[in-house]
């Protein structure tokens, strides 16, 4: 499974970036803010994209319009991190179109497990 | 008022001075009893030295003192005198007040024993006098003693003294007698005015030093008085203040307001306090709570208010709130970083490590999720308590959120060798899930930590009389009744090392009895040294969720004052 991890807190993506990569055995990409997602996105075509909410600039949610807009990714899927553990927040973000969330902070022991699951769930 | 009395530069012997002496005094009486004598007399010093002046001068007396009786030494002291300037008696004077005279010596003693006057014709030759021979040497003879009666107790003794050999008649005795009454009568008065004065200057000390502004209005809303708060408050000073109509303290824009339903508005804050936006001298705005009451002063009835700014609590609050955020942020992120690179080195992720080294990675790792868990235990209280967390009540089936704190607590009982069981009575409870789950886990995080292993930890849910009850028994050590209420506190546990030892936070059950009381539930719990403790939750059912009460309307500051305007002359609107 090739996955594409944005976030732009560097200690957060080495983590989830050996977590995906030895524990999960998947392969990863990074991006570091959502213009660079969009590029990565465009050129790689991930499986799956797990998109960091909290960013400057563009964030999670206006990454994803422009993914959601662009015929080459609009049909990849997306997955939000967040920090945000608080239900409604939660159902705010779903309702956007994205295939699940996971809060932050993540067990990377169990990362691409969560990730392999709601690939599945659907 | 002085008392003009002539005084013929020698008084004439025989019948004629008695006769006139009778008059004097008889006027002097009648002039105490209308208090006209002492009427400038401000204090009781002032009110002495009048008295000895007026008193020696219609006696023809050359020396006049005051014996008082004071009551520690159970003996008469001298603490005021009148002296004429035709006085040349130094050694007696000097003699006198040194005296300290006890009861039924002397001619003050005397007077003090028996509560009658006494004249002594010639003192110089009276064995009973104790400073018969200075006053030989001096020249001075007939003396005149009159206790001053208050409650029919002598509380002091005017002693004069002549320096004539001369008789007096007992009608002047008797005379004498109903003047050392009406001194005494006049003396409560003047201690009821000392202590009224005393009982002022208190008062008024406790108000200067007050934090707390305090403004008080006539009915008219105009202020008659402030503390030194209130000046610093509204940055007008004392003076500008007084006489200013009250309405000055409000913002502009809440003045117009101010004048409708002001009876409303004064019922309403009577007796409660409220919160109320200010104006300073500055122009600036502020808030302020207030509490405002009435008072009776001789000029009618006044309304008052203490004032607090609220201007520094809420910054601070706002700083609290900030500090949060910050703790939340920056303390929280190279945590999990930190938990992270951990969580991946000790599970050999990363190859390999020691033996040795990797018993250091788990405990670095062990600690920093108990550092994690601390700080989001603490948030989460904070959250509570700024009101942050909003719950989503909805009707929540039981067993799920029963069998989801049991998922989350399975490895941790299965660690500590322990089973768990539940018996679920009552299908639904009207709560919010996750809130709820979390209040389960850590009640069963609890039970599972501090029962032995190879017991069982049950959970019970049943509908009563006062909603849906959840119980979380286990058979571990009890609490002792002393600590009863106090493991809900923050930092409450029984142990201080159980923190340490059984890996919890401390804010556990704080935490539950916070998000219990927000669904409006009561938490509690029963136990057994050495047997165990069931915790209980009580969950109301909708129809007993009382609806909350409406918030107070947060009517601008000193609205109420305004109010005094209700009952006041129609005119009054129209002054403020």
């Amino acid at each position: 499974m090739k996955v594409l991890l944005v976030d732009d807190e560097h200690d957060a993506r080495l983590i989830g970036m050996l977590s995906l990569s030895r524990v999960g055995r998947m392969e990863v990409l990074e991006a570091t803010n959502g213009p660079a997602a969009i590029a990565t996105a465009t050129a790689e075509t991930p499986d799956v994209i797990l998109l960091d909410v909290m960013m400057p600039g563009m964030d999670g949610p206006a990454t994803l319009r422009i993914l959601r807009a662009t015929p080459s990714t609009a049909r990849i899927p997306v997955i939000f991190l967040t920090a945000k553990a608080l239900k409604g927040e939660q159902q705010g973000l779903i309702a956007l179109g994205v295939r699940g969330i996971l809060v932050k902070p993540f067990n990377p022991m169990t990362l691409a497990e969560e990730v392999r699951e709601l690939m599945a769930a659907c | 008022m002085e008392l003009e009395l002539a005084f013929p530069p020698a008084a004439r012997e025989g019948h004629d001075g008695t006769a006139r002496r009778r008059r004097l005094i008889r006027r002097l009486t009648a002039q105490i009893a209308s208090s006209q004598v002492l009427a400038n007399s401000e204090t009781q010093v002032h009110a002495w030295r009048h008295l000895l002046r007026l008193l020696g001068r219609s006696l023809d007396c050359v020396y006049a003192v005051l014996w008082q009786v004071d009551d520690a030494d159970d003996v008469l002291h001298p603490t005021s005198e009148w002296r004429a300037r035709e006085l040349r008696a130094p050694e007696f004077v000097a003699h006198v007040r040194k005296l300290r005279i006890p009861l039924g010596r002397g001619l003050p003693g005397r007077v003090w024993a028996s509560g009658k006057p006494i004249w002594v014709a010639d003192m110089s030759t009276d064995d009973e006098c104790i400073l018969a021979a200075v006053a030989a040497t001096e020249g001075l003879h007939s003396a005149l003693a009159v206790p001053v009666m208050l409650d029919g107790r002598v509380i002091a003794v005017i002693e004069m003294v002549s320096q004539r050999i001369e008789a007096l008649d007992s009608d002047v005795l008797e005379t004498v007698c109903t003047l050392g009454r009406q001194i005494g009568q006049y003396l409560r008065h003047v201690r009821g005015v000392e202590a009224l004065r005393a009982s002022d200057a208190r008062i008024r000390s406790v108000l200067d030093h007050s934090l707390s502004a305090l403004v008080a209005v006539d009915r008219r809303g105009t202020i008659e008085l402030v503390n030194p708060a209130a000046e610093k408050i509204f940055g007008y000073s004392a003076g500008e203040l007084i006489g200013r109509t009250v309405r000055d303290l409000f913002p502009p824009e809440d003045r117009r307001s101010a004048m409708s339903n002001l009876c409303a508005i004064y019922e309403q804050s009577r007796g409660r306090v409220t919160e109320w936006r200010g104006f300073r001298k500055n122009g600036e705005t502020f808030s302020c709570e207030v509490s405002i009451f009435e008072f009776p002063t001789t000029a009618g009835q006044r309304f008052a208010a203490s004032i607090r700014d609220l201007t520094e609590i809420q910054g601070m609050e706002r700083m609290k709130k900030e500090l949060v955020s910050i703790v939340s942020h920056e303390l929280r992120t190279p945590l999990t970083s930190i938990r992270g690179s951990l969580t991946l080195l000790a599970n050999g992720v990363m190859g390999e490590i020691p033996a040795e080294a990797l018993g250091l990675v788990r405990v670095a790792e062990r600690n920093c999720t108990r550092l994690i868990s601390l700080i989001n235990d603490m948030l989460d209280l904070e959250r509570i308590d700024n009101g942050l967390v909003e719950l989503d009540l909805e009707a929540v089936d039981t067993s799920t959120v029963v069998g989801r704190a049991f998922d989350a607590v399975r490895g941790l009982a299965s660690a500590e060798g322990i089973s768990l069981s539940a018996d679920i009575a009552s299908e639904v409870v009207w709560a919010d899930d996750q809130r709820l789950t979390q209040v389960l886990v850590n009640l069963l995080s609890n039970a599972i930590k501090f029962s032995p292993r190879g017991s069982r930890v049950l959970v019970s849910a049943h509908t009563g009389k006062g909603g849906d009850e959840i119980q979380v028994s286990d058979s571990g050590r009890g609490i002792p009744p002393s600590h009863l209420e106090a493991i809900f506190e923050r930092f409450g546990q029984v142990e201080s090392t159980d923190s340490r030892e059984k890996g919890g936070t401390g804010l556990g059950l704080a935490i539950c009895k916070a998000i219990v009381q927000l669904h409006g539930g009561t938490i509690g719990v029963i136990s057994r040294e050495g047997e165990g403790s069931t915790f209980s939750i009580l969950l109301p059912r909708p129809a007993e969720l009382a609806a909350p009460p409406p918030p107070a309307p947060p009517y601008p500051l000193f609205n109420a004052f305004l109010a005094t305007a209700i009952t006041i002359p129609d005119n009054v609107l129209e002054a403020l």
